[in-house]
């Protein structure tokens, strides 16, 4: 029987190109498709040699490339070649057993449990070059982590949680691991491999990158709490005071404690990100725009996927727009990072503001605009000059099976404002489904109840408050004496009416902008964990023997500092 | 077990992250040499994030400082009674582990062999 070419960690030659980064391959080329064809090829071969195995990494074989061939729980018939993979999504954390084929000694293998993305998008290329966007989820997404880290260097005994176990793989058997047979001596002959604090942080320096991949990047894992907050009229982004008070709460939340801080706001995503870059504010990770949208700003991709369909919005606003019934001048559109609309003279003097991020754009032709877009349509508002018009509207959507809500508001001129999006898009869903995501990332069934607090001054907030409220949360109303605080107030109090008797939230009212009630929030979280982590540590020191008195061992003052 | 001032650089690192977190009622209990000390000794290049807090990856180090501190400056006295109720339970268990492991009533047994 051939000899497996596969690298063992315990050999030391091995154990240096294990340890590698490898390169991607350049599918544009012959060259380069041939190699991944030539090493597809090894790999699978050596997939269908070793009995029990999900699949095997290019590194692994000594090949520093970044190509694997593996087999999905969803089929364990076909394997998949993935060339050049990355990593655009991740949600949740699950943890799955995993062993390695490097990591064993004389066919003793041993086992550990990780933390894994418990669902994972990759995008790749096929040995023809070809773009693939493939999902995993659970043992899958546990498959393909294990392989991609192989080409950072990266395996399973790093950053380990759990102990490493070692069991025997009976050969011919998979699935069957036992630990009968095996010495102490066997047991325990990795243990001296298993990496030391200094290694471990030496490679946490050293690899800031992978850090951030893994442990950010797009990832939601489990968090403790969520601050929802709309943006205009809520906070104060305009003072020098405001912005540096923000600051220091999102660095709070989300670098300090376990936390996300999310702006729910009308505006598209992208020009809030441009907003908070020129305050010199931290992005937050999640952004909820256009009154609905999930917005991963590490990803730089929307975590929500409805989209409004182009076409058949093209086919309404002619028809509105020929017949009269809509005015040409009003109609606007966003793709999420800028919001194309007709130049109305009116709006003179907010141009000038919204010009300068570049997120407004005008045009002399919006339909046309939308019409050559390549992007995807987020949301769309026209004026229509009747209700009648509007319910014309309605029956189109309806007629067409399309799914996609309306909602409409009178204006001075007499005329009505309509705003489409997809249905179910508005801040209240988005909240609740980044609080279920975030919240019950690691699969377990906690209530979200009382894990979330909403932020807002205007109506258009309303579901979004209703919904931290009816979930035992605080709904805060910001600048309580301006008039759109005083109308949400009276829409709200009427909306939570069938929450009472009920285990709800309350409501709050805030003098002014939000920004130091958010603050003062933040700074109770992380003062919870600090004091969480000192108590923490004196039940584990403790353990050890007695805690030491701090004048034990105290430096007399001829001593040099280290 | 060591003490205060004979850890880690990094310890130093971490310790002050998360006693900078604290309230600043708590923080003003800490008397002012112990944080010069840390500041002048912790490694200005090592990084911890608050997930390492969270989920407890710190230097062994690091907890010694942290309990260190906790139960000198900032403990309630039920909270120091516990804790050293807690460390007579470890004393009592060690000491039991010691006298099976040496007993010398054994000693003439293992002779006889």
């Amino acid at each position: 029987m051939e000899k497996s070419k596969v690298l063992k960690y315990v050999n030391p030659e091995d154990k240096e190109i294990l340890r590698k980064h490898s390169e991607e391959i350049d599918m544009t080329s012959e060259e380069g498709k041939e190699e991944a064809r030539a090493l597809a090829m090894v790999l699978m071969e050596e997939v269908e040699r070793q009995n029990g195995a999900a699949g095997f990494s290019a590194p692994q074989l000594g090949n520093l490339k970044r190509i694997m061939a593996i087999k999905t729980f969803q089929d364990r018939e076909t394997q998949l070649i993935l060339v050049n993979p990355e990593i655009i999504d991740m949600q949740g954390v699950s943890k799955e057993e995993e062993g390695c084929f490097s990591i064993d000694y004389d066919h003793h293998y041993y086992w550990t449990f990780k933390d894994r993305p418990f669902r994972i998008t990759v995008k790749a290329q096929d040995l023809d070059g070809n773009e693939l966007t493939i999902p995993f989820s659970v043992a899958d997404s546990m498959i393909f982590m294990h392989e991609y880290e192989h080409f950072f260097g990266e395996l399973i005994i790093d950053n380990l949680e759990e102990k490493l176990d070692i069991v025997k793989a009976e050969a011919g058997k998979t699935g069957i691991r036992t630990k009968e047979g095996l010495t102490q001596e066997q047991i325990d002959r990795f243990v001296v491999e298993l990496p030391t604090e200094e290694e471990k942080y030496k490679w946490k320096r050293e690899h800031p990158e992978r850090k951030r991949e893994v442990k950010d990047r797009g990832m939601i894992d489990h968090k403790d709490y969520i601050v929802f907050s709309d943006k205009d009229g809520t906070l104060d982004l305009e003072t020098e005071e405001g912005c540096k008070t923000l600051a220091e709460a999102i660095t709070l939340i989300e670098g300090k404690s376990n936390g996300l801080f999310v702006i729910t706001t009308a505006r598209p995503a992208g020009e809030i990100v441009k907003i908070l870059e020129d305050k010199g504010i931290p992005v937050p990770k999640y952004i909820i725009g256009d009154n609905g949208f999930i917005y991963n700003t590490i990803d730089e991709t929307y975590v929500t996927e409805e989209r409004l369909p182009k076409e058949e919005m093209l086919d309404l606003i002619n028809d509105m727009v020929t017949s009269g019934k809509a005015g040409k001048d009003e109609i606007e559109f966003s793709t999420g990072d800028v919001v194309i609309l007709q130049d109305c003279p009116y709006t003179a003097k907010s141009k000038a503001y919204e010009r300068k991020l570049g997120t407004r754009i005008f045009s002399q032709d919006v339909v046309q605009s939308l019409s050559d877009t390549e992007k995807e349509i987020l949301s769309l508002s026209l004026r229509v000059s009747s209700v009648q018009a509007v319910e014309e509207i309605r029956e189109y959507i309806e007629n067409n099976h399309l799914k996609v809500q309306l909602n409409y508001q009178s204006l001075d001129d007499g005329n009505y404002s309509v705003d489409l999006a997809p249905s179910g898009i508005h801040k209240a869903t988005s909240v609740l489904k980044l609080s279920q995501l975030a919240i019950n990332g690691d699969k377990k069934r906690e209530d979200i109840r009382g894990k979330f607090t909403t932020i807002g001054d205007g109506t258009n907030d309303i579901t979004m408050l209703t919904a931290a409220y009816a979930h035992g949360e605080n709904a805060v109303i910001a600048d309580k004496d301006s008039e759109e605080s005083k109308e949400l107030k009276a829409e709200l109090e009427n909306a939570i009416k069938p929450y009472e008797g009920f285990k709800t939230g309350e409501l709050v009212e805030l003098d002014g902008p939000a920004n130091d009630y958010i603050l003062a929030l933040a700074k109770e979280k992380a003062e919870k964990l600090a004091s969480k982590a000192m108590r923490r540590a004196v039940g584990m020191v403790a353990e050890n023997g007695e805690i030491p008195s701090a004048e034990k061992g105290s430096p007399t003052k001829t001593e040099k500092s280290k | 077990m060591k003490d205060l001032y004979h850890l880690h650089p990094k310890a130093y690192t971490e310790g002050y992250q998360i006693l900078d977190m604290l309230p600043q009622e708590s923080k003003d209990k800490i008397p002012e040499k112990i944080w010069d000390f840390i500041k002048k000794n912790m490694d200005v290049n090592h990084e911890v994030t608050f997930e390492d807090i969270y989920k407890n990856n710190l230097l062994e180090d690091t907890n010694i400082l942290l309990a260190i501190i906790y139960k000198q400056y900032l403990a309630t006295e039920e909270e120091k009674k516990i804790i050293k109720a807690k460390e007579d339970i470890v004393k009592r268990r060690k000491e039991k582990e010691a006298y099976e492991k040496y007993n010398p009533n054994d000693i003439f047994k293992r002779h006889k062999k």
